[in-house]
């Protein structure tokens, strides 16, 4: 069976070309711009990958992670986001269970070695 | 009276009428811009991922993409899409690095608007030439580095301000022999500024450059000589810092001594910042470089701070004897205030 990845970008720009990376690569692929896209049978899946980012409308960026790690089922988080400085990038990184973390700029081909 | 009251009321309705009338046509109009941005945001973004990762393998055409974006309203005729779809180039080259950072490169000279940001540089309003420069160096278009670099002494200061940005993004330390013979003064704001690009786009030192310039007599050209330096640590010309500390002017002996507090000194250099102490007018900042020279050195340099005790500036004893205080050498401090108790005479009489 296909793999299964998640995008949650706000940025489409990002978003698009994350989603294409992820397609090449032979997985099944959901990309949304916010949590609220998401269906409810979505949240029966097991991701392999979720590719999310920290910053949106009306929750910290701690308190997102957590909650995310809480409602979807996934088996690696990988943080990409515009908002990358050192200790918001330190506090989650000390959380645990976040297998990776980008700030833009960002070089895609780290990230697809991290995929494989 | 009547009948001019009646026709106030008239025309007033009429003017509501025309107000609620332009109400309503503006937000059609928005709500259908609004669509229209969205649509060639989506557009961008799309072809844009399919030229990076395409699909099936195949190679996927600069022409298809300039075609997609045509086609959702990009095009040379209508300059606000146009002036859109720069920003959507200049924000997603922003993001990437590496591989696709120079396919993206190399597909934004092959599709349209590439001409729009040369025609803004030759416009006379002083903010359409600044956007022209940014767009330049944002998107990397380096073969106008000729026209860009005739504008680092324009009158305007954002002109110029732009210029200086580009010319660091282009020309990297070579910039050095231009920028610190500029005819107009640098701001602060912009000494950081052009120190933090070279930073994040050359952090390789190249100190043959520096030192050609060290021969400059510009005052900004000297702090922001004094900031590179510190920004990317360079202990080996440390003491082109030291030899501002003792400058005679105020802003220069600030920043020289803001930029050393960031290196440790070899001994000979530290002797001679402690012989400079003493040259500096300013007790403020005499204060400051003693705390660094506290700060830096593992064992008090009695004799230094003997001089200082002597040398009749009641603060800047104060500041020695604190130093002398907390390494540990109390007995020193208490000999020094009793030695002028003893002798002072407003003490006798008290006593």
């Amino acid at each position: 069976m296909a793999k299964t990845a998640l995008i949650i970008q706000q940025d489409l720009i990002l978003l698009q070309v994350l989603e294409r990376m992820i397609l090449a690569r032979q997985y099944r692929c959901k990309a949304i711009r916010a949590l609220d896209q998401l269906d409810i049978e979505d949240q029966d899946q097991n991701f392999d990958i979720i590719i999310s980012d920290i910053l949106f409308d009306g929750i910290g960026p701690l308190d997102y992670v957590y909650q995310l790690k809480e409602i979807i089922r996934h088996k690696s988080l990988l943080i990409i986001t515009s908002m990358g400085q050192k200790k918001v990038r330190q506090e989650i990184l000390e959380m645990g269970q976040v297998s990776g973390f980008f700030s833009v700029p960002f070089n895609f081909d780290h990230v697809e070695e991290m995929l494989s | 009276m009547e009948e001019q009251l009646l026709l106030l009321i008239q025309t007033l309705v009429v003017i509501l009428i025309m107000v609620w009338f332009i109400i309503g046509f503006s937000l059609v109009y928005r709500k259908k811009r609004k669509k229209q941005l969205e649509f060639i945001e989506l557009t961008f973004a799309d072809s844009i991922a399919k030229f990076l990762y395409p699909p099936q393998g195949e190679e996927y055409h600069f022409l298809k993409v300039q075609r997609a974006l045509q086609a959702a309203g990009a095009k040379p005729s209508k300059k606000a899409n146009i002036q859109y779809l720069i920003d959507l180039m200049i924000r997603a080259q922003r993001t990437m690095l590496g591989a696709n950072h120079s396919k993206l490169r190399l597909l934004f000279t092959q599709i349209p608007p590439y001409r729009a940001s040369l025609s803004k540089l030759n416009s006379r309003k002083w903010y359409v030439k600044a956007r022209g420069i940014r767009e330049i160096y944002e998107m990397e278009q380096s073969q106008y580095i000729k026209e860009i670099t005739k504008e680092r002494n324009n009158s305007n200061i954002y002109v110029r301000r732009e210029a200086q940005i580009a010319m660091v993004v282009f020309l990297g330390w070579e910039s050095l022999r231009f920028l610190p013979y500029l005819k107009r003064d640098m701001t602060l704001w912009q000494q950081i500024k052009i120190v933090e690009k070279l930073y994040a786009y050359y952090p390789d030192a190249q100190i043959k450059y520096l030192k050609k310039s060290y021969a400059t007599q510009r005052p900004y050209a000297q702090e922001l000589l004094m900031r590179t330096i510190r920004k990317f640590n360079l202990f080996t010309e440390v003491d082109y810092i030291i030899d501002f500390l003792d400058h005679e002017s105020f802003d220069r002996r600030e920043t020289a001594i803001y930029c050393i507090s960031s290196f440790k000194l070899t001994a000979e250099q530290a002797k001679d910042v402690k012989q400079r102490v003493f040259k500096i007018p300013n007790t403020e900042q005499q204060v400051q470089l003693l705390k660094y020279i506290h700060q830096i050195s593992d064992k008090p340099d009695l004799e230094f701070y003997n001089a200082i005790l002597e040398s009749g500036n009641d603060i800047l004893e104060m500041s020695a004897a604190e130093i002398l205080w907390t390494s540990g050498y109390e007995e020193l401090v208490h000999k020094f205030y009793y030695s002028q108790y003893s002798t002072g005479p407003s003490l006798k009489e008290v006593i």
